[in-house]
């Protein structure tokens, strides 16, 4: 038997060869030196390859993923958890205020109340507004619809039937060529 | 029904959980095969999240005829050769085709051929491999990590890569007799 090339040496350190022929390899293997080298080294370039250290990952790289995989979802419990506090926080920073500017409990609880009843109607002016502005751009929405319909009207009356069917096909190629090509950039995950 | 087959069961249903442990499982053997292909670590990290949100947005198209490692090795080779086309970078020679003559190897050893590997501690031989990777064809560096690194069969890598498994194995035997080539260069 000939000397081994690399491919029969890479093919017999992996397994790969048929019974047979891995028995002649050993044979050859036993009684050539040069190979037997050739073989010890291809081993040990195998092995120091499947021993390189991992790259070492941070601790929080799974936390850091989930986070961006996910979004972050509040449990009921959380937001009920949430919410006591947050009214608790206040009736707390109330009563402090009411303390530190020594007025009555009565007077206090009026001013309060007053405030809050401005607030309100604030608030109502200003989603009146906000509707009055929706309604209104609705309208101006309606018209410029009513326009482009005309204008598609006017426009298909001065075109010939067999000239709109040219129209209409020539742009769905384009577009089942615009859609087809963008298909074609995205092969991700799938099998060809 | 294999474990991950199960785990990407329930992360279909919402299981939040269960994609978790997929990342566990994977992020290492992912980010060590990113890692070396871009030879960056904060660009790895990055690719290697991607990656994950990627196979989470696409884990509804996954079929279960395929194993899923293979699949998300899929999805992660892809990512790799999408960014460097979109970026026109051609620093790992990923696109380039190899060499005419450098498809085949040798079909027998030179006789007075010097050992090149044994001069070296295990350590410093390790240290030299991941220097020599960088110098690989991508195409190359690829296989040879997917192969020693991440330990993937043949038929595996052939699939990820849409590959015949005769091309798949002659190019890791010529990865591997090309990085003994750069060893024996820098020794």
């Amino acid at each position: 038997m000939n000397c081994l090339g690399p491919e029969r040496i890479y093919s017999y350190l992996d397994g790969l060869l048929p019974a047979e022929e891995a028995r002649r390899v050993e044979d050859h293997l036993a009684s050539c030196a040069l190979c037997r080298d050739a073989l010890e080294e291809r081993r040990l370039l195998a092995r120091a390859a499947e021993s390189l250290p991992p790259l070492e990952l941070p601790a929080d790289f799974t936390l850091r993923v989930m986070a961006a995989v996910l979004p972050q979802q509040v449990s009921l419990r959380s937001w009920l958890t949430g919410f006591a506090v947050w009214l608790f926080t206040i009736f707390i920073s109330l009563g402090v205020l009411a303390i530190a500017t020594g007025e009555r409990g009565g007077s206090f609880l009026m001013s309060l109340n007053q405030a809050a009843w401005h607030g309100l109607k604030n608030a109502s002016l200003l989603f009146a507004r906000f509707a009055a502005l929706l309604v209104v751009t609705g309208r101006i929405v309606r018209s410029a619809g009513g326009l482009l319909v005309k204008g598609v009207l006017f426009l298909t009356s001065l075109l010939s039937p067999g000239v709109q069917a040219a129209a209409i096909a020539l742009s769905l190629t384009f577009l089942a060529g615009l859609w087809f090509l963008l298909r074609k950039r995205r092969p991700i995950g799938e099998k060809t | 029904m294999d474990e991950d087959k199960q785990l990407v069961k329930r992360s279909l249903k919402g299981d939040k959980d269960a994609f978790e442990m997929i990342l566990r499982k994977y992020q290492q053997p992912l980010f060590n095969y990113v890692g070396r292909m871009v030879g960056e670590r904060e660009m790895a990290m990055d690719f290697t999240q991607d990656i994950f949100i990627k196979a989470y947005s696409f884990l509804p198209t996954y079929r279960e005829e395929f194993k899923f490692s293979t699949w998300l090795f899929r999805i992660a080779s892809n990512y790799l050769i999408d960014h460097w086309r979109r970026k026109k970078i051609r620093m790992i020679s990923y696109d380039q085709p190899l060499e005419a003559g450098n498809e085949s190897l040798p079909i027998q050893l030179p006789c007075d051929e010097p050992s090149v590997v044994r001069q070296f501690e295990l350590a410093e031989l390790r240290v030299r491999i991941e220097d020599a990777l960088e110098k690989l064809p991508g195409k190359l560096r690829e296989l040879f990590i997917f192969r020693h690194v991440n330990g993937l069969s043949y038929e595996e890598m052939a699939e990820i890569k849409g590959l015949p498994v005769g091309t798949v194995k002659n190019r890791v035997f010529q990865a591997k007799e090309m990085l003994r080539q750069l060893l024996k260069e820098t020794s």
